[in-house]
């Protein structure tokens, strides 16, 4: 199952329960089973905890191993037929004793996602996606000379920002794995967190520009067209693959832009998509010089 | 023949169910359990049952009355020790277990939760097996 849907059982699951904690605050099992609103309300918010519990399927015990799954799946059953309605008492004891170490164990679960929303996720691989999608639209079917072509001497190729870009993909990939491996620096959290709109104003502002570091600087490593791009292909891939799988804390790790400083690895991803959507733009000045050369 | 081959159509409660599938799955789930044999394994279980929270324990429907037909749960009331304040999962987790015990499906009820008119046939034709 994709980790999203199960992220969003586990919701459910936790929603449902802390519904059962407001509905029941204050209450004795006595003025519980004298309170049929409270009851009906309680055994709903049961019910949903038995489908998000069955939708979680084997993941379930993956996430929170050794609670009684088949047990908690099952009580759907139960609540469903009225002429087999639980006893009051019954449904008390579930209410204090069986929600409350699941409760747990579904926020422990759910911590390891915690610094990544599924909301995050999912704008971070949109991003990841549609920069990736530009930057093949904009090098499609090139000429060996277009490929070659340098507006100055000192200015890369076609060809060079794409290895550059197979190469940056690496090693950012690589220096967050690494980073990820170090402790938490929660007191650079407050840093990082000011610094989204630099991050995501990177490929407009094309005026101010950044030396590459030595390691992505490109040295002619593909020299194939189709090998280059198949190589960042393979390159974002990568990346995207551990976009969609980590539960690492990714605001919690940080390592310093050339430019900005301290990043934490969540805006790192999204340097990604932005440094690639920034060099789609300098292709396309590259494309839209005199001396460009014709197809 | 094989014990799963054997199917009966019951009269009434199946009518309108014509998968083939669902008939093939439920017989092949079958038992030929006489309440003699359920109330056996049951027995032999009692410790075990006893520390789970089972009080009484009593076959009653259709393999009470011995009617059994490949489609036959077992349906099975009880009443629980209090002090044991069983939750719904515990319920649920009895209710597994007892079908693991008796080798079929079991449907387990609170003895006490039963509604008439349902409660005054379980009653009459309860078998106790413990």
């Amino acid at each position: 199952m994709p980790f999203r849907d199960s992220q969003l059982h586990l919701n459910d699951i936790l929603e449902s329960v802390k519904s059962i904690e407001a509905f029941t605050r204050g209450m004795s099992c006595e003025s519980f089973e004298a309170d049929a609103k409270t009851i009906a309300a309680v055994e709903r918010k049961l019910q949903v905890v038995s489908e998000a519990a069955t939708r979680l399927g084997d993941d379930a015990e993956r996430l929170c191993p050794g609670l009684p799954w088949h047990n908690i799946r099952g009580i759907g059953n139960w609540l469903r037929h009225e002429y087999r309605r639980v006893d009051k008492t019954t449904i008390w004891n579930t209410v204090v004793e069986g929600l409350p170490p699941l409760k747990t164990a579904v926020v422990d679960a759910l911590r390891q996602w915690r610094l990544i929303g599924a909301g995050e996720r999912q704008m971070v691989l949109e991003q990841l996606a549609a920069s990736e999608a530009r930057l093949l639209e904009v090098v499609d079917g090139l000429t060996a000379e277009q490929w070659r072509f340098r507006e100055t001497p000192e200015r890369w190729s076609i060809a060079e920002i794409v290895e550059h870009l197979a190469l940056f993909e690496g090693f950012i990939l690589g220096a967050i794995t690494n980073a990820l491996k170090g402790p938490t620096e929660d007191d650079k959290k407050p840093l990082a967190a000011g610094k989204e709109h630099l991050v995501l104003g990177l490929a407009d502002a094309r005026e101010t520009k950044f030396k590459a570091r030595e390691v992505v600087r490109p040295v002619g490593t593909w020299s194939d067209a189709l090998e280059l791009i198949a190589e960042l292909k393979k390159a974002r891939a990568r990346t995207v693959a551990f976009a969609m799988e980590t539960k690492a804390d990714l605001h919690g790790h940080f390592f310093p832009h050339i430019a900005f400083g301290d990043l934490d690895c969540y805006q790192w991803l999204r340097v990604l998509g932005q440094h690639m959507n920034r060099h789609v733009l300098q292709i396309e000045e590259i494309k839209a010089d005199p001396a460009y050369p014709p197809f | 023949m094989a014990e799963w081959l054997v199917i009966r159509c019951k009269q009434g409660e199946n009518e309108g169910v014509d998968s083939l599938s669902l008939w093939v799955h439920e017989a092949r789930m079958s038992h030929d359990l006489s309440r003699d044999q359920v109330l056996a394994r049951l027995r032999s279980s009692r410790e075990e049952l006893t520390r789970a929270g089972v009080v009484r324990l009593a076959v009653f429907g259709s393999v009470a009355r011995g009617e059994i037909t490949a489609q036959s749960d077992v349906d099975l009331m009880g009443d629980f020790d209090p002090s044991k304040r069983l939750n719904l999962f515990d319920m649920v987790g009895l209710e597994l277990r007892l079908a693991e015990i008796v080798g079929a499906r079991v449907e387990l009820f609170d003895r006490k939760m039963l509604k008439l008119p349902i409660q005054l046939r379980a009653e009459r034709e309860a078998v106790l097996a413990f």
